[in-house]
């Protein structure tokens, strides 16, 4: 998206997918380990269920403001495109506010949850006994950047609105099934000039 | 217990709100809210984080993660040209040739794969250019890659079952055993439209290559093995009982990315594009399924599945009825919304009043799996179609969506074919799990 506030966040909510996605490579491996070691050596390493799910509820927050940058959440586009653009200017923002909303309200809750396991000193019901306030501490900063993410945008959004800016349809419209697709073939179209200049490699 | 009324309001709002293009997360979040705030008072409201963590915190779901990053290492892995090559040898001398191939190459991608649209693209990309210049009729090319596609998620691995077990508390392993039988039946029932087609009308067939020499074709069956073994590894130590879905969804990963390293595909960039649309495809999954899990805790609190089962049994329907109406239902909804929000959306509402009903709830999964796979195909939003166009980049969309057509009809005869055998899809996970 080129509104100014994607052309920030999402070179870091790039990073910080790319290394989410090294967890979910690191719990396939860990998670193989374990399988083959069960089976084979009759040793288990217990506990890869509970981090899967930490890394889970963790990955899913913090990927949450990617796909938003991306406008990624799946949005029903059909009768919007459909309507005037006056219409689709109060629609886009209201999607926008009241993603803010939903988001932050989240974050909120959030919060209580990770308060009260520091009070409470939860441990997880598992073999490692995680302390809950670990993998809720980065689940929580994965909540708030969404919000704050979302926040920025809903504010971006009211301005353009206010200010009677054409370009907040273009913004933050749903991202069009053309669009993705668009993206998706470039990168294929890529893919293929790379293999073809590997093909022509001596091998 | 809270009058039905209240309830037909809600699920009325929550389409018409997600019609107006809200964020569909926050229209269900928003509806499960309101019934909160005026059915049940503060402290419902302020569970919201625990439910939230609670549901994301989910060993099930999990396999999401996994199996969209399964999904992207096989995409790019290199192999699926060859693996089309391999089965066009064997598939050719069918009346309507290489159409089978786009129908059996879907099939066993979709063997590996858990989405439609991972399945749409990848086949669709090494498909398209394999017919130029054969003289094929393009809508029949067009239809046999969108709707074969759609095979992608009832065979499984499949995505869509994921989450259907996670929310209803069914097993996923129960329903991947019961999506084979339907998943290969559609197979051959898509197989059987093609050759009832061009044996009706030659001319929608291209011109036959002669065969390749029987060695080659041997030769060539190696290209066959990757796929194959993934799936014998993933499905095989799920039937075995060696692993849960989610632990054989990881073993899987491992395999796939040992494939892309063995077929030098491997690089760091490729990775980092598969982890970036993992973690997107995730969390856009994962904000609808929380939301969906909060919708499902508060309708609970405010007795909303008794009453729609107690309404269900007053009403003395028989489930067939129910079944009809509900079929009417998803065709309409499926032409408007994601194939998966629709699942997400409804589970709440439907689930209850079909169970109550005495349907089987692994039955159920499989049904609104092809429930799902219609959604795929039918306009405007069909996200198959689209996909299929796309990479076509060439005439109208419509000949795409007429394609379809006979292939839709197979799909709606599945269901008819379900209802009248259930043991079509429950036999397997019988005889495999008791």
């Amino acid at each position: 998206m080129d509104d100014p506030i994607s052309r920030v966040v999402e070179p870091v909510a790039r990073m910080a997918a790319i290394i989410c996605g090294y967890a979910v490579l690191l719990l396939s491996l860990a998670v193989s380990v374990e399988i083959v070691g069960r089976k084979l050596f009759s040793h288990s390493f217990p506990g890869t269920d509970d981090i899967g799910g930490y890394v889970l509820a963790i990955i899913a927050v913090i990927g949450a403001s990617y796909t938003m940058a991306k406008r990624g959440h799946t949005r029903v586009d059909i009768f919007l495109v459909k309507m005037p653009t006056a219409w689709q200017r109060v629609l886009n923002l209201l999607a926008m506010v009241s993603m803010a909303a939903f988001a932050s309200f989240a974050a909120w809750r959030g919060t209580t949850v990770l308060l009260e396991s520091i009070e409470f000193q939860s441990v997880a019901s598992n073999p490692l006994q995680t302390p809950l306030w670990q993998p809720q501490s980065l689940w929580l900063i994965g909540l708030v950047l969404f919000a704050l993410i979302s926040l920025a945008y809903a504010l971006h959004a009211l301005l353009l609105f206010v200010k009677g800016d054409p370009k907040l349809n273009r913004f933050y419209g749903p991202a069009s099934v053309q669009d993705e697709l668009e993206a998706e073939l470039t990168a294929q179209a890529e893919r293929a000039a790379q293999e073809e200049e590997q093909g022509k490699k001596p091998s | 217990m809270i009058d039905l009324t209240a309830a037909v309001v809600g699920f009325a709002l929550l389409i018409g709100l997600m019609s107006l293009g809200l964020h569909v997360a926050f229209v269900m979040f928003a509806i499960s809210m309101a019934g909160a705030v005026l059915y049940l008072g503060t402290p419902a409201v302020m569970e919201y984080g625990t439910q939230y963590w609670g549901a994301t915190n989910n060993f099930v779901l999990v396999a999401v993660p996994l199996f969209v990053l399964l999904g992207e290492l096989l995409v790019r892995g290199g192999f699926t040209d060859r693996m089309y090559r391999s089965l066009s040898d064997w598939l050719n001398p069918l009346p309507g040739g290489l159409l089978h191939t786009n129908i059996g190459a879907s099939a066993m991608f979709a063997a590996v794969s858990g989405s439609s649209v991972a399945t749409a693209a990848t086949i669709g990309t090494v498909a398209i250019p394999a017919f130029k210049g054969r003289g094929y009729d393009p809508r029949l090319v067009l239809g046999s890659i969108a709707a074969g596609a759609t095979l992608g998620i009832l065979i499984p691995p499949s995505i869509n079952m994921i989450i259907y077990g996670a929310m209803t508390n069914t097993s996923v392993g129960r329903l991947y055993a019961a999506g084979v039988i339907p998943g290969l039946l559609l197979t051959g029932l898509f197989m059987a439209v093609v050759v009832v087609a061009c044996w009706m009308n030659p001319a929608l067939a291209g011109a036959k290559l002669p065969p390749a020499p029987m060695r080659d074709r041997l030769r060539r069956l190696v290209d066959l093995l990757p796929p194959t073994s993934l799936f014998v590894v993933v499905m095989g130590s799920i039937y075995l009982g060696w692993a849960t879905p989610t632990e054989s969804a990881a073993l899987g990963v491992v395999m796939a990315l040992l494939l892309c390293i063995a077929y030098g595909k491997f690089s760091m960039a490729m990775l980092h594009e598969c982890f970036i649309t993992t973690v997107s495809v995730t969390a856009m999954i994962m904000l609808i399924a929380a939301a969906a899990f909060y919708l499902n805790f508060v309708l609970g609190l405010m007795g909303v599945p008794q009453a729609l089962a107690n309404f269900a049994s007053q009403l003395g329907t028989s489930p067939l009825v129910m079944l009809l109406v509900l079929t009417v239902f998803y065709l309409i909804l499926g032409c408007f919304l994601d194939a998966l929000a629709m699942i997400i959306g409804t589970i709440p509402i439907v689930f209850p009043l079909v169970t109550a009903l005495g349907i089987d709830p692994v039955w159920f999964g499989i049904y609104l799996v092809v429930m799902a796979e219609l959604a795929l195909i039918t306009p405007p939003v069909g996200m198959n179609l689209y996909v299929v166009q796309g990479i076509r980049k060439e005439g109208l969309i419509t000949d795409v969506i007429m394609g379809t057509i006979p292939f839709l009809f197979m799909m709606l005869l599945l269901v008819v074919l379900l209802v009248v055998w259930p043991d079509l899809a429950l036999w397997l996970p019988r005889v495999s799990f008791g």
